[in-house]
């Protein structure tokens, strides 16, 4: 039996399918390309036509934005544009920028320490996918389900693990930054709601678990409002979050690695020491 | 309401290192290892390698059975995943560290690689307590519910199919090197080759490689995490390879593509009479 190892029956496609972009080729030459076409349109013509936020959405989604998916999509663009000065994906930037990784390298190190379930990525998708399914139920059932991981959330060391993917606590407390984030774009979207339901478990988790928004929830919520699958949670969170990890990353290549702290011997404290 | 703080506040400035460190001028250790004078020119990479993630020196032994693994995946093949994204970073001339690193990063994949780990582990579990609660016929029950529709894949069991073959040429080399190595077959690798052989007859299936790891590390008391950060790097060898053969190869020169070999399936281009225009 150990040596039958053969193909399995699969049929690989010829070439790969896209149905958003579109090269025509030059006619002198079939590898270069002549007009790009973006889900049908050319993009010499959108360079004109469209601002960049219209263009992305349009890009990502095959539609031009509403104009009220306009206003949640520009605010969100700038909203969440740096995801925290001290998030681990920015501090890793800064470190790497100010000890001269070579350029190219700082972006792809902070999106990669960006994709993690704790404050990253794959936490936007999860939220995502557990705001979907949980839309319709009550909040308050919601919370009373999972009062055991409320309890466990008292535990100091342990408080930072989230009661929901994207939300929770930080610091032992509620994050106000993503709070105040919620607010404004409920102010100015219409047609959202999961911002609305996510707002209504927040006002119970504040009262009884001393936690709520944070800014994968906060992300998860208006990207389902702009009418994006979960699936692409974890993608978009990366992609709104880069302006902030390129700006750090200029503004720290600059530098030289002093301007980082540096932890005296005595202050690194070695818990197994021979 | 007041946060407390406290935990923070002690890490603030501090770093509390369980597993080792650098106090310069007195020298390195790791888990009570002397890196100078406990380690270099004693142990092997992969010795090294576990004693960072485990805190336990394992013996030549187990070093070797890693070293094979890593050879195992070292398949230096431009068509492997893996192995063309290497590639890609060589034609595109880009850094040894971003372009070898980029491969290895595709190999955090649901479906090969590092990342099919996360599902082979507790799958593997669950087959283990299975069999050790309820025996035989639990496995074959198992083999039962996790009959697919698709395709291609008869059955959805993690660390028993892959996806480009059926069976899997480095399981039976391993078993022969750690038969060699005197490693006994224990309870997690004992359910695995009980289940393949369920599987075999039904469905044609055969235990993988990410199986057979995932079976033989947790019988040998490896943790998840452990098995995840000890497995990172596995397929580097193929990775190096590739991008070095395409560093060292005119850009472009790896599948080159024209136009018309990337299918458009979108709506209806809007082209323009000055789009005609020449350039």
């Amino acid at each position: 039996m150990k040596n039958l190892f053969e193909f399995r029956a699969v049929e690989f496609a010829e070439k790969v399918h896209t149905s958003i972009w579109y090269e025509s080729a030059f006619k002198h030459n079939p590898y270069l390309t002549d007009q790009l076409y973006c889900h049908g349109e050319a993009i010499i013509d959108l360079m004109s036509s469209h601002s960049f936020d219209e263009y992305l959405f349009f890009l990502l989604t095959s539609k031009f934005p509403t104009q009220n998916q306009k206003k949640i999509f520009n605010a969100l663009l700038i909203g969440i544009s740096n995801v925290g000065l001290r998030h681990p994906a920015n501090r890793a930037v800064i470190i790497a920028a100010a000890s001269k990784t070579y350029s190219q390298n700082l972006l792809p190190i902070g999106l990669s320490i960006l994709g993690g379930s704790y404050l990253g990525a794959d936490e936007v998708l999860s939220s995502m996918k557990w705001i979907s399914k949980n839309k319709h139920r009550n909040p308050k059932d919601l919370i009373f389900e999972n009062q055991s991981s409320l309890i466990q959330a008292n535990d100091l060391e342990k408080s930072q693990e989230h009661v929901f993917p994207g939300f929770g606590r930080q610091f032992d407390g509620v994050a106000p930054w993503p709070k105040r984030l919620s607010k404004k774009l409920i102010s100015i979207g219409e047609e959202i709601p999961h911002l609305l339901f996510c707002e209504q478990l927040v006002f119970f988790l504040e009262e009884q678990d001393n936690s709520g928004w944070l800014i994968t929830g906060l992300a998860a919520a208006t990207l389902l409002d702009l009418g994006f699958h979960w699936k692409s949670g974890a993608i978009l969170f990366q992609l709104l979050a880069t302006p902030g990890l390129a700006a750090s990353s200029l503004e720290m290549s600059e530098k030289d690695y002093t301007s980082l702290p540096f932890i005296a011997e005595e202050n690194y404290i070695l818990t197994t020491s021979k | 309401m007041k946060n407390n703080t406290e935990y923070f506040d002690k890490r603030r400035k501090k770093i509390f290192a369980k597993k080792g460190g650098w106090k310069v001028g007195k020298g390195v250790t790791s888990h009570n290892y002397s890196l100078f004078d406990d380690l270099i020119g004693k142990v092997s990479y992969y010795q090294m390698l576990i004693l960072q993630v485990t805190g336990t020196l394992p013996d030549t032994k187990l070093a070797t059975w890693f070293d094979a693994v890593a050879i195992s995946l070292s398949y230096p093949d431009v068509r492997i995943w893996t192995n063309t994204i290497g590639a890609l970073g060589g034609t595109a001339r880009t850094s040894s560290a971003a372009g070898i690193t980029a491969g290895i990063l595709a190999a955090d994949s649901k479906m090969y690689g590092v990342g099919s780990l996360n599902s082979i582990i507790p799958f593997i579990t669950k087959l283990k307590q299975s069999n050790e609660k309820l025996g035989f016929s639990s496995l074959v029950k198992i083999s039962e519910e996790i009959k697919t529709k698709s395709k291609i894949f008869p059955i959805a069991a993690p660390g028993f199919v892959k996806p480009l073959i059926k069976g899997d040429e480095r399981v039976p080399a391993l078993l022969k090197l750690s038969t060699d190595l005197d490693f006994s077959v224990k309870s997690h690798l004992g359910a695995a080759l009980e289940f393949e052989k369920i599987i075999f007859e039904k469905y044609g299936e055969q235990l993988n490689l990410g199986g057979y790891i995932v079976a033989f590390m947790l019988d040998y008391q490896f943790t998840a995490n452990h098995i995840l950060a000890i497995m990172a790097l596995i397929v580097s060898g193929g990775v190096h390879a590739s991008y070095i053969e395409y560093l060292e190869s005119p850009p472009e020169s790896l599948l080159p593509l024209r136009c018309d070999d990337m299918e458009y399936t979108g709506p209806p281009i809007k082209i323009k009479p000055e789009h005609l225009d020449p350039p």
